[in-house]
């Protein structure tokens, strides 16, 4: 089977103050159809950015993707799009929603008119069809009485009915790559569980293929189908969901999913992964983990490890995998 | 919607009354005696000054005249003129449409080419176009109105011939001239006077728009539309200008006393006949109750500016309508 | 202090409007230096008027002979006294007025900020010509008066502000804990806090005032002549507009220098002593 997505060595960086930042620093991962992938790291691992160049969001005169990377959609490099043929992708082809939903959708339309303009950006739909199927998208979303909510602006529903109205305003032209930027970080714990279960279902009815990134292990267990790991704007581990959860090769990984909390075992307090996230401006030298891992010999402070191969399926950048015997348990 | 614009008419009246009451103190606090000073030119005999007295009530005691006074108000009697020898409102009215043209195609002016450049400087800030800009709204924002009103019609009126250089309308021909001959001949004595005036208003403005549109366009939803596949320009005129649209209605409603303000300045420069002008003149002439009375009419006009700037600032942002 | 002094000094436009500013006082101090004609001398009424700027006059001279040069000069001396003592006076009263509105609150503090309300919708050119209709030639220093008495308004309001978010704030009610009064805590606490705020509102009030000023002379209810006043040079000059351009030309280049001098001196301070804004 062919990827839909492809993404190679994508390198994106921010000039800030006179330093360069490389948030995303080589990444390389593809999406299958009707696939599910997590893409899961700490915040300031790159995860957002990652998720925002593929679509050209890295907007601004800070930000810019480097030359040679490529992300190829169904054989077209979106790079080298020229603006309008992007717009077409944008939205139609790949829909995103975000973190934040209170703040990603406008103040001051209603949100009818936001889901409407999608549809009316990418169908020859008129203005009554586009409100008409508004509806229908709000109704499948699970929003009460959709018929009156359509005229509603944003800042009459809660958050987590806004985050229903973006993914109604993300499916509205039956994208073939959702992708989903933290969706229920900002919400409440039992909202956050009924978006998720909203999300599998909707991916299940829709078939598209799913970018779900998060940098909570427990939220993509149940969602994804594979999982990349992501750490210093690179991703460290790749592997399907149950072998990473069974068998993580990557300490940072190990490290993670210390981190979660789980009813199958007792735990008398979370283990939190020691030292801190790096900065992008300033990435170690060789493996960018090093300074936290508790394995870590020589080379790995000399060279940075490739995304070794473990098994067809699983990949780990990390020189354990050459040499296991120094694995300390 | 009803019951706040109750309150809101309330509160409005009640700074009207505040303004009223002001100008009778500031009235009272000075020294002499409005009428003797409006006759004193005319060599006017003590009999007829005491009548004079007598007949607007200046003898009797002070809150007598104050409760007097704010009963004519209410009327909308807002005195008598001395010089035209009739009401202070007939007098006033009459050039009241003429500083309504000019200060309307001023907010025309100022809220247009303002809005524009703060725009255009936002689509690409930073850059050399924007810097050239910001350093040209500085400057004239820093000019006196009425300087720069003298250099209009030093350039456009007196060494290009352009425009007129003062009045609302040709003295000689404008009698003898077809409606649209009419029509014309008003616009060309307006352009320069509204341009003056809009374009000390437009450097306010655009500094706003600027400030506000880099705001708005850092802003998550900004992303979004374009995440949605919208063409910049749609994001650019639909999603950030819209929201920048907030601040600028508040800049609104706290234009109007400036723009009176320079319509006073204005409207001396160009022998325009409205009531800036007239207040003017009426002080020179020593005719008090029209310079309070403009006043009054002047902060009434403010209060009712403000008034719609909320009506407008409720249209722009849902968020301040009751939800139902 | 030296920490907000190197802040200022930073920005590129605080130090040209630094420079702008010192010029011009330093051209207005030392005006009597600079030029040896008498700004209201009517040097020669049959050969002298209406000269264009020339080595001997470089502003030329104006319709009664006197030279312009001098009378630019003179007029900055009155324009920035003027203008600064009239700053002086309304930031005493705005200070006075916040303070008293911020700390009483309640009826105080209502009564207070409804009349700045009111006083705030006459148009400020309006409230001038009402009291400049009611007390004649007041010279300079009624002036200074007037123009002082009627520019408060915004600076009760910033320091009533400013006031109510630091009362908000902890170390107030550790103050009140301790027993202080009222005006203690006022001096003491508050007004150190306060300064910067109205240190810019200061600066940026003077460049406004200026404006004003020239107004007010300009429609011949300001400085009284023969003073020279860079509005009423540009009265007198509107008269002469075809036959000496230069004449109400020059001094509004001058007022608008001055503005935006203070303009960057304020925006700069504001920056320099109050980081947050950025």
């Amino acid at each position: 089977m062919n990827p839909l997505l492809s993404v190679r060595h994508l390198r994106t960086s921010f000039e800030t103050n006179g330093s360069i930042a490389r948030a995303v620093d080589g990444v390389s991962f593809d999406l299958f159809p009707g696939e599910t992938l997590g893409l899961v790291g700490e915040s300031g691992c790159g995860k957002t950015v990652t998720a925002l160049s593929i679509l050209r969001l890295v907007s601004g005169p800070t930000g810019h993707i480097v030359k040679d990377s490529v992300i190829e959609y169904q054989g077209t490099d979106l790079l080298r799009l020229p603006p309008r043929e992007l717009r077409r992708i944008r939205g139609a082809e790949i829909a995103m929603i975000f973190q934040e939903p209170t703040t990603s959708l406008n103040p001051v339309l209603t949100v009818g008119t936001q889901i409407a303009e999608t549809l009316r950006a990418h169908t020859k739909m008129d203005r009554k069809g586009a409100r008409r199927r508004a509806i229908e998208l709000l109704e499948l979303v699970g929003i009460p009485d959709p018929e009156s909510r359509v005229d509603d602006y944003p800042h009459q529903l809660s958050g987590g009915m806004q985050q229903r109205v973006m993914i109604a305003m993300a499916l509205s032209c039956d994208p073939k790559i959702l992708i989903a930027d933290e969706p229920t970080t900002a919400l409440d714990v039992t909202i956050q569980a009924q978006i998720l279960a909203l999300l599998a279902k909707l991916k299940r009815r829709l078939g598209m293929a799913m970018i779900l990134i998060t940098h909570d292990l427990g939220i993509v267990a149940g969602l994804a189908d594979r999982i990349a790991v992501m750490y210093g704007g690179q991703i460290v581990e790749q592997a399907p969901t149950d072998i990473l959860f069974q068998h993580p090769q990557h300490p940072y990984t190990e490290a993670l999913l210390k981190a979660v909390p789980r009813i199958d075992r007792p735990t008398t307090r979370l283990a939190a992964i020691p030292g801190m996230v790096p900065r992008a401006t300033k990435w170690p030298t060789g493996c960018r983990f090093h300074p936290r891992c508790q394995h870590v010999w020589e080379r790995c402070r000399v060279r940075m490890p490739d995304l070794l191969t473990w098994s067809p399926e699983q990949h780990s950048r990390c020189w354990l995998v050459e040499e296991p015997e120094r694995r300390q348990e | 919607m009803v019951r706040y614009l109750a309150v809101r008419s309330v509160q409005a009246a009640a700074i009207v009354f505040l303004v009223a009451t002001l100008t009778f103190v500031l009235l009272h606090l000075a020294p002499g005696d409005p009428v003797i000073a409006s006759t004193e030119s005319t060599l006017v005999r003590r009999e007829v000054i005491e009548q004079q007295r007598r007949n607007f009530g200046l003898d009797r005691p002070i809150h007598v005249q104050y409760l007097r006074y704010l009963r004519n108000l209410s009327r909308g009697d807002l005195g008598y003129s001395f010089r035209e020898r009739r009401s202070v409102w007939h007098a006033v009215r009459e050039r009241i449409p003429n500083t309504l043209l000019l200060a309307t195609a001023a907010l025309l002016v100022m809220f247009g080419l303002g809005m524009l450049i703060g725009a255009v400087q936002a689509a690409v800030p930073r850059s050399r176009a924007d810097d050239a800009l910001s350093i040209l709204t500085l400057a004239v924002y820093s000019m006196p109105v009425f300087w720069l009103g003298l250099m209009l019609m030093l350039v456009f009126g007196l060494g290009l011939g352009w425009f007129p250089v003062g009045g609302a309308v040709d003295q000689v021909l404008y009698p003898h001239m077809s409606l649209l001959g009419k029509v014309g001949d008003r616009a060309v004595h307006l352009f320069l006077p509204a341009l003056t005036l809009g374009l000390v208003g437009a450097a306010v403005t655009a500094r706003y728009q600027r400030a506000a549109m880099l705001d708005v366009i850092r802003q998550d939803f900004v992303r979004t539309a374009r995440a949605k596949g919208l063409s910049e320009r749609t994001v650019f005129l639909k999603h950030a200008l819209r929201n920048a649209l907030l601040p600028i209605v508040t800049l609104f409603g706290l234009t109007f006393p400036l723009l009176l303000s320079g319509a006073v300045l204005i409207e001396s420069v160009f022998a325009w006949p409205g009531m800036g002008k007239f207040a003017v003149d009426a002080l020179h002439g020593r005719d008090y109750n029209v310079v309070t009375g403009t006043a009054i009419i002047a902060a009434a006009m403010v209060v009712l500016g403000n008034l719609l700037a909320d009506l407008l600032y409720r249209v722009v942002d849902p968020r301040t309508r009751e939800s139902s | 202090m030296t920490e907000a002094l190197r802040r200022f000094l930073a920005q590129r436009r605080a130090r040209l409007g630094l420079a702008l500013v010192g010029v011009l006082c330093v051209m207005a101090l030392a005006a009597p230096w600079l030029t040896s004609h008498d700004p209201t001398a009517q040097l020669d009424l049959v050969h002298g008027r209406l000269l264009p700027p020339s080595a001997a006059h470089p502003f030329g001279t104006d319709d009664l002979s006197r030279d312009l040069f001098s009378r630019v000069l003179y007029g900055a001396r009155i324009s920035l006294t003027i203008a600064v003592f009239s700053v002086l006076v309304s930031v005493g009263i705005g200070t006075a007025v916040g303070l008293m509105a911020g700390l009483a609150g309640g009826v105080v503090d209502t009564l207070l900020m409804r009349s700045v309300d009111a006083a705030l919708a006459i148009p400020r050119v309006f409230l001038l010509l009402v009291v400049l209709a009611l007390w004649e030639n007041v010279g300079v220093a009624g002036l200074i008066a007037i123009l002082g008495l009627t520019s408060w308004l915004d600076a009760s309001r910033i320091v009533r502000a400013e006031v109510l978010s630091l009362k908000a704030r902890a170390f107030m009610a550790a103050a009140r804990a301790l027993g202080f009064g009222s005006h203690r805590l006022a001096l003491r606490h508050l007004l150190p806090n306060v300064a910067a705020p109205v240190i810019v509102a200061a600066t940026l009030g003077i460049g406004q005032i200026v404006l004003v000023e020239a107004g007010l002379s300009y429609l011949g209810i300001g400085v009284p002549p023969p003073t020279p006043s860079w509005g009423s040079i540009i009265a007198d000059g509107q008269r002469q507009l075809a036959a000496a351009p230069w004449m109400a030309t020059i001094p509004g280049v001058a007022i608008a220098v001055t503005v935006v001098g203070f303009s960057l001196l304020g925006d700069g301070l504001r920056d320099a002593l109050d980081p947050r804004t950025r």
